[in-house]
């Protein structure tokens, strides 16, 4: 589904009960229509030889509200011990982006959310960090994941001399690139480095965790280098 | 020839001089204003948008008064300076004696930069006045209503008087208190809004949001609802969540009941 459709004539794509189609009314004028689950968009594209692109996007919401980092809350606890190196998947949740792309330049048309959007305030009301809230189980090798979902993969270093108990993980994804297969998507690999118990960094590198993966082309705002849990993990 | 050219030269010099003089304020605007993008630039994002304001109108007005001093010493006043600096400072004393409030109003303006109760942006309410703040300037606080009214407060008023700021905190609480039939089960009606509040995006996963059977009313029981959402979104979720929790209520058949009185008589009433 993720990649680049010529546009010409007329362009049919239905994923998971996503419906995406686009018609050419008249030369260079194109009919976007988009429905899922009863809800449609209707936009009308005005360009010369255009390219459609679908990619996955930060899950950072929808205007007029938009956040920055994604919350994962792990079904049960992680306990790691004293100076120990891990690696562990997660799953997260990823937008469709829906691009016109002309000149080698994108343009987003559409931003997609399949999965159930809730958000969550990480730390105190007065200096929190609100975040894309989502639910999933800690794996220890990539778990299968469905239509705006994305593996994500954590090396996860406790340079503490003690146990550490994770429960959760915030992940900043303002202007991360996310990376796709023609099914499946990618966050670049996480690093948590554990500190101390109040003393957590988190830097979402761009890297890719698998081979034979795209970089997607487009991304949502500004990016974070790294992020300092500094409410406890 | 001597006598007939040195009147012609001095003209022409002092006409150079003027020239040089209107160049040095000129170039002065324009550095200044460089300046204040650069300024801009540098800083956006990583000083309050208020303090910004401030800091751009600083700089502006310092670089235009030293641009003033070099056009005065471009034409000759140099001499003046001094005095002039001592006349504008007298002048100042007096000045901030007759305008007391201006003063009082600056301070003020000076003091809330500092204490930062309010930034441009914020929902605010100053002396019954609800709105979004528009500008902080030297003299004063400006809102728009959410009426679209433009008022202005004296900075020595804002200071002086109760700010709330909807804004300045990440996450605002929701209070509702839904009141349904004696007859009905809270169980049943506690699950049916747990889920309303779950099925909402913009109402927090955290902090919980706690939904629990309050008191026990004249004509109903009432169930308390607090959740937490973004700050900048209250008013639109506020506004969604009493629709669909009345709808849901509706659906699974919950009776939300109206005040009722029944009047006993103590002699029974007969129809003649």
């Amino acid at each position: 589904m993720f990649g680049e459709y010529k546009l010409s004539g007329e362009l049919f794509i239905e994923k998971h009960g996503l419906k995406i189609s686009v018609k050419e009314t008249t030369k260079g004028i194109f009919k976007y229509y988009r429905c899922f689950q009863n809800i449609s968009t209707i936009k009308t594209v005005v360009s010369e030889n255009p390219y459609l692109g679908i990619y996955p996007l930060p899950p950072i919401g929808l205007r007029p509200f938009t956040v920055e980092h994604v919350y994962l809350k792990l079904r049960s606890p992680i306990t790691l011990s004293p100076n120990k190196k891990t690696e562990i998947y997660f799953k997260a949740p990823a937008n469709i982006g829906v691009t016109v792309l002309e000149n080698e330049k994108h343009i987003i048309i559409d931003n997609i959310s399949l999965v159930k959007e809730k958000y969550a305030l990480y730390g105190p009301i007065e200096s929190g960090v609100l975040c894309r809230f989502y639910v999933t189980d800690a794996y220890n090798k990539e778990p299968l994941i469905t239509l705006s979902e994305a593996v994500v993969k954590a090396k996860v270093i406790n340079e503490s001399n003690n146990f550490i108990e994770i429960s959760k993980l915030i992940i900043p994804v303002s202007g991360a690139k996310l990376f796709y297969s023609s099914e499946q998507v990618y966050y670049g690999l996480v690093e948590v480095i554990i500190e101390a118990e109040n003393e957590i960094i988190i830097k979402h590198l761009n890297e890719p965790i698998v081979s034979n993966i795209s970089q997607a082309p487009i991304t949502i705002g500004q990016p974070k280098e790294y992020l300092k849990m500094e409410w406890g993990i | 020839m001597l006598e007939a050219g040195l009147p012609i030269y001095l003209e022409w010099s002092l006409i150079l001089n003027i020239i040089v003089a209107l160049l040095y304020v000129m170039l002065g605007f324009v550095f200044a204003k460089l300046l204040v993008k650069y300024v801009t630039r540098s800083l956006k994002g990583k000083v309050p948008q208020y303090a910004l304001m401030f800091i751009n109108k600083m700089v502006f007005y310092i670089i235009v008064f030293i641009s003033v001093i070099f056009a005065l010493i471009a034409i000759g006043a140099e001499r003046y300076i001094t005095g002039v600096i001592v006349a504008g400072g007298v002048l100042g004393v007096v000045l901030g004696f007759a305008s007391e409030k201006a003063v009082s109003n600056f301070i003020s303006g000076v003091f809330l930069l500092l204490d930062r109760p309010l930034s441009v942006g914020d929902p605010v309410e100053i002396k019954n006045e609800t709105g979004i703040v528009t500008d902080i300037s030297f003299l004063s606080t400006k809102i728009k209503t959410w009426d679209g009214r433009y008022v202005r407060f004296p900075n020595s008023e804002v200071f002086g008087s109760m700010i709330i700021n909807y804004g300045k905190h990440m996450a605002r609480r929701i209070d509702l208190t839904i009141g349904v039939a004696y007859k009905e089960d809270p169980d049943k009606v506690l699950n049916v809004i747990r889920k309303v509040i779950d099925e909402h995006p913009l109402i927090l996963a955290e902090p919980e949001a706690k939904i629990f059977v309050d008191s026990l009313g004249e004509s109903s029981v009432n169930i308390a609802v607090r959740v937490w959402v973004p700050a900048a979104m209250w008013f639109d979720v506020r506004r969604q969540i009493v629709s669909i929790i009345k709808k849901k209520l509706e659906e699974e058949k919950i009776e939300i009941p109206f005040p009722q009185v029944v009047i006993w008589f103590k002699t029974p009433l007969e129809l003649k």
